[in-house]
């Protein structure tokens, strides 16, 4: 009975630890820091684009010039693939002929498929012929073809095959592929009144070595030649007045980030260059010059040249020397509203053109020329000091960001990200970020402790001659945050710039950008992680 | 009751385990019986994280800033002095000297059964107080980790053993499941943050041995336990002593394929990312900083005890006790003496002083009972810890005997 008594007292002691033993969870918190970014914003990055450059005085160039329109001889002139075919047939049956005689020996005319277009002479850049040629009689025969006017380092296009003996049903042929770039083709036909016109020989012989044969009416003597892929670098003749018309767009990317503020720049013009190395007249027209800003709006030149038609003369001089014509339309402030065009901030241009060759039809008597390095370009010129005056321009770029974080589980509980910005722009920044949903709501704003400073405000670094200024600022992410950081999926950073100056209370000047100058950025994280376990 | 509630979750874990030993360990005189044994032991220790912070880890709650920096500064600077370990035991053991094994009359046998839970760490003071601070604290200097490891054990055994009738010595042969196993170690590491915390530089040398699989079973192995008692007599009285050597869980595992070590050797040096490869950065992995490979054998945390025992048919009532213990490489060596007061032929108490183990200067305090055939023992290695949340670890044991 004892027994039994302990052993309840030893199971009833079990039973009670077994229930007072809970386990909890076993938290604590820590504090973590470590460097996230490091990194220097430039405007390097841009200058390869030609929209930035370092002008003589050390400071930086706006360069908005881009070439709208380059067009030359390829896009002019497209000579089609082309089979020239040549056929002879007996004109009097019956007759044997012995071994070596010539049976035909004639010259005919082909023509080019060139539309409005007439040429009078090319230059092949590139392309072959494929030359195959038929022979119906029992014997073997020799065949001459000749292309006439087709001319290489002095010599005429010739070649000659010897073709196995066939029947009319089933001649025999011979085949090849030649090359057809260098020669030039002398496209005025036998007359030389001609144009786009070819010329061929064929002269067949039946073989010197082979056996007396008997013609009949019909066998057929046949050379066909496919010329394929030609490309020229060289066209005399008329050209016709074919039209060049179209809407251009570019785009200054980085300025699609501006979603706000003024930019005040300097007086500046803009030019629309009209260029013609090509022995052909033109007429040109610009019919729109425009900019759309990310805010939709749109700026149109203004200005009485938009929509006149201007004429510009042909090109001078040999392939070697060409000497280019070109007519410029200049567009300032004096006469038009050039500056609203730059200052609406648009990050597309639309520029719109139409260029039309010979307007007044073939008054050169054919005689134009096009070389290989003639060019017809549009362009837009605009070069202007980055010199501006910033009131509140406010640069915004979004990026998709992913946090995993159980809130039950070992997490982040609250922290800052500490941002060290040395910066070397003439130009302080406000900056702010806000944490956004799938959707694009935003769920928390937080702006930064303080500015990032103008430059102006810091002293000259002997380095590298710049002035800098090195700020540091806190964005506390508040609890609340981080506790929604799974729901966060976007991050918005906005920037807003001014231009102050240190001289007189901070109001907003026009200032030049110097040569070399960027923000270094230092980001660094301070978190209170709770361990839970 | 917090005491209560400590002291319960000990029992559970001992009467459901088998500890270290308990102690003192008594040379048993009864002849010829069968016995049922069941043991156990729970123990945690350090010497540097005390019960009011180890309590929390193990049983929940949170650590406040103030008992991680109290914490912090009981720590010792040396690698090798920073240590803690957790160690939960339970035996199950038929003996048998009534029967003649392989009709051999000097050899009885027994089965026995044994489940163990052992976790321990020797590290350096900064890991300490990285994990638990942050890196925030060491901004401007060097957090070092050099010398630093961790290890977990959780097996199961079952075996087999032959007892010698006369001196009462016992060699096992047990077959050994492996339920859980990982081991970390850092042999040269730490992490420089310069004061402004703008470049953070990480030096590690090291690996981390565990397995990616669920199963039941992650290995097995073998153990053999010794239990060899001897007889020293002393040369002018004739007294003799018994002594106890000890070697248990001596053995070998080998690992399922699902084990992996992943080691590190790197240099890494960042002052942050360009805001290019931050868009671009998707995890540590991409960082390539482990070398993955595969893990064959781990050997057991094997025992080593050497002890005097107390013999309880001994007319005296004071005994001395005093041992020896040598446990795996995370362990001080564990030395103690105590003294063990016969009460009456069915009562023993006793007290002992110790140090070592994970933990430093321990008072033990113990009892046992003869009721009939049962024998209870209970024991702690650390009864301060029972009434100061400042002592350096928890222990108890539990033994139940029965003979019939």
């Amino acid at each position: 009975m004892k027994k039994l008594k302990l052993i309840y007292a030893i199971g009833l002691f079990t039973i009670l630890i077994l229930g007072s033993c809970k386990k909890q969870t076993t938290s604590w918190q820590s504090d973590w820091a470590s460097p996230l970014v490091n990194d220097t914003l430039s405007l390097a990055n841009y200058y390869n684009d030609s929209t930035l450059t370092v002008n003589s005085n050390g400071t930086i160039d706006v360069d908005l010039s881009r070439t709208i329109l380059d067009i030359g001889i390829a896009d002019l002139v497209k000579v089609p693939d082309t089979i020239i075919s040549q056929i002879f047939h007996p004109t009097v049956g019956g007759l044997t002929i012995p071994p070596g005689f010539s049976m035909f020996n004639a010259i005919e005319e082909h023509d080019l498929d060139l539309p409005g277009i007439e040429l009078k002479k090319i230059r092949v850049l590139s392309g072959r012929i494929f030359l195959r040629v038929y022979n119906p009689l029992p014997t073997a025969a020799t065949y001459k073809v000749i292309l006439p006017g087709v001319i290489k380092d002095n010599q005429v296009f010739e070649m000659n095959f010897t073709v196995p003996a066939g029947t009319n049903s089933n001649p025999g042929m011979t085949a090849d592929l030649l090359d057809l770039a260098g020669y030039v083709m002398d496209l005025r036909g036998v007359n030389m009144t001609h144009f786009n016109t070819l010329q061929s020989q064929l002269e067949v012989k039946n073989d010197i070595n082979g056996i007396p044969v008997t013609l009949s009416t019909s066998d057929e003597f046949k050379v066909e030649a496919e010329m394929r892929d030609l490309k020229i670098d060289y066209a005399q003749g008329y050209f016709g007045n074919q039209i060049v018309s179209d809407t251009s767009s570019f785009n200054l990317p980085y300025l699609s980030n501006i979603i706000s503020g003024t930019l005040n720049l300097p007086s500046m013009a803009l030019h629309v260059q009209i260029e013609n190395g090509m022995k052909v007249p033109l007429k040109g027209l610009i019919s729109t010059v425009s900019n759309s800003n990310v805010n939709g709006q749109t700026v149109s030149l203004n200005a009485p040249t938009i929509g006149q038609n201007i004429f510009i003369s042909p090109a001078t001089g040999t392939w070697n020397a060409i000497q280019n014509s070109q007519a410029t339309l200049d567009f300032t402030s004096a006469n038009s509203n050039v500056e609203q065009i730059i200052e609406n901030l648009g990050s597309n241009f639309n520029l719109g053109y139409s260029i039309q060759l010979n307007p007044y039809g073939n008054t050169n008597g054919g005689w134009d020329e096009v070389f290989s390095n003639s060019r017809i370009k549009v362009k837009l010129l605009a070069q202007l000091p980055l010199q501006l005056m910033s009131d509140g321009i406010t640069l915004q770029d979004t990026f998709d960001i992913n946090f995993k974080q159980d809130n039950g589980k070992t997490r982040i509980s609250s922290g800052k990200l500490i941002l060290e910005a040395v910066n070397a722009f003439p130009m302080q920044c406000e900056a702010k970020l806000s944490f956004l949903k799938q959707d694009g709501f935003t769920l928390y704003e937080v702006l930064g402790s303080s500015l990032i400073q103008s430059s102006l405000y810091g002293a000259i670094d002997p380095q590298d001659n710049l002035m800098k200024k090195t700020s540091t600022l806190e964005f506390v992410l508040p609890e609340e945050l981080i506790a929604d950081l799974e729901k966060i999926k976007k991050l918005k950073v906005e920037v807003k710039l001014d231009t102050p100056d240190p001289n007189n209370n901070g109001s907003n000047f026009s200032i030049s950008i110097p040569a070399g100058a960027y923000v270094g950025v230092k980001v660094k994280t301070r978190f209170k992680t709770t361990i839970v376990y | 009751m917090r005491k209560f509630i400590s002291l319960s979750s000990f029992c559970i874990l001992v009467l459901s385990s088998n500890a270290q030993s308990l102690l003192p360990v008594y040379q048993d005189t009864i002849p010829n019986k069968k016995e049922l044994i069941m043991t156990g032991i729970g123990a945690c220790g350090s010497n540097g994280i005390g019960n009011e912070m180890s309590n929390k880890l193990l049983f929940g709650g949170i650590l406040t800033d103030q008992m991680k920096q109290a914490a912090f500064q009981k720590h010792w600077d040396n690698p090798q002095l920073n240590k803690v370990g957790l160690d939960v035991q339970g035996e199950f053991e038929f003996r048998n000297t009534n029967a003649n094994l392989f009709k051999n009359e000097k050899w009885g046998f027994g089965l026995k059964a044994g489940y163990y839970i052992n976790a321990s760490a020797l590290y350096q003071k900064d890991l300490f107080g990285v994990a638990f601070l942050g890196n925030e604290s060491y901004m401007g200097k060097i957090a070092n980790f050099s010398g630093s490891g961790a290890a977990l054990y959780n097996f199961q055994k079952i075996g087999f053993s032959a007892i010698e009738k006369e001196t009462g010595s016992i060699f096992s042969l047990n077959f050994v499941n492996l339920a859980n196993y990982a081991k970390a170690e850092i042999n040269k590491g730490g992490v420089f943050q310069t004061a402004l915390g703008d470049t953070l530089n990480l030096a590690m040398s090291g690996s981390y041995t565990s397995s990616s699989s669920n199963n039941f079973s992650k290995g097995y192995g073998f153990a053999v336990d010794a239990d060899i008692r001897l007889q020293l007599q002393h040369s002018k009285t004739n007294r003799i002593t018994h002594v106890q050597v000890l070697f248990k869980n001596v053995g070998i595992v080998r690992l399922n394929p699902d084990f992996s070590t992943h080691r590190i050797d790197t240099i890494y040096n960042t002052s942050g990312f360009s805001f290019q490869e931050l868009l671009h950065l998707k995890t540590l992995d991409s960082l390539n900083l482990f070398k993955r490979e595969g893990a064959n054998y781990t050997t057991l945390p094997g025992l080593i005890q050497v002890a005097k025992l107390v013999n309880p048919n001994d007319p005296k009532k004071l005994q001395a006790y005093y041992g020896l213990r040598l446990y795996y490489k995370n362990y001080f060596t564990y030395v103690y003496a105590g003294l063990d007061y016969k009460v009456n032929s069915n009562v023993h108490v006793g007290m002992n002083g110790s140090y070592g183990g994970f933990s430093k200067w321990q008072t033990g305090l113990y009892g046992q009972f003869n009721y009939g055939s049962w024998n209870i023992g209970l024991a702690t290695e650390n009864i301060i810890a029972l009434f100061s949340k400042k002592a350096f670890g928890e222990s108890i044991s539990i033994r139940l005997r029965c003979v019939f």
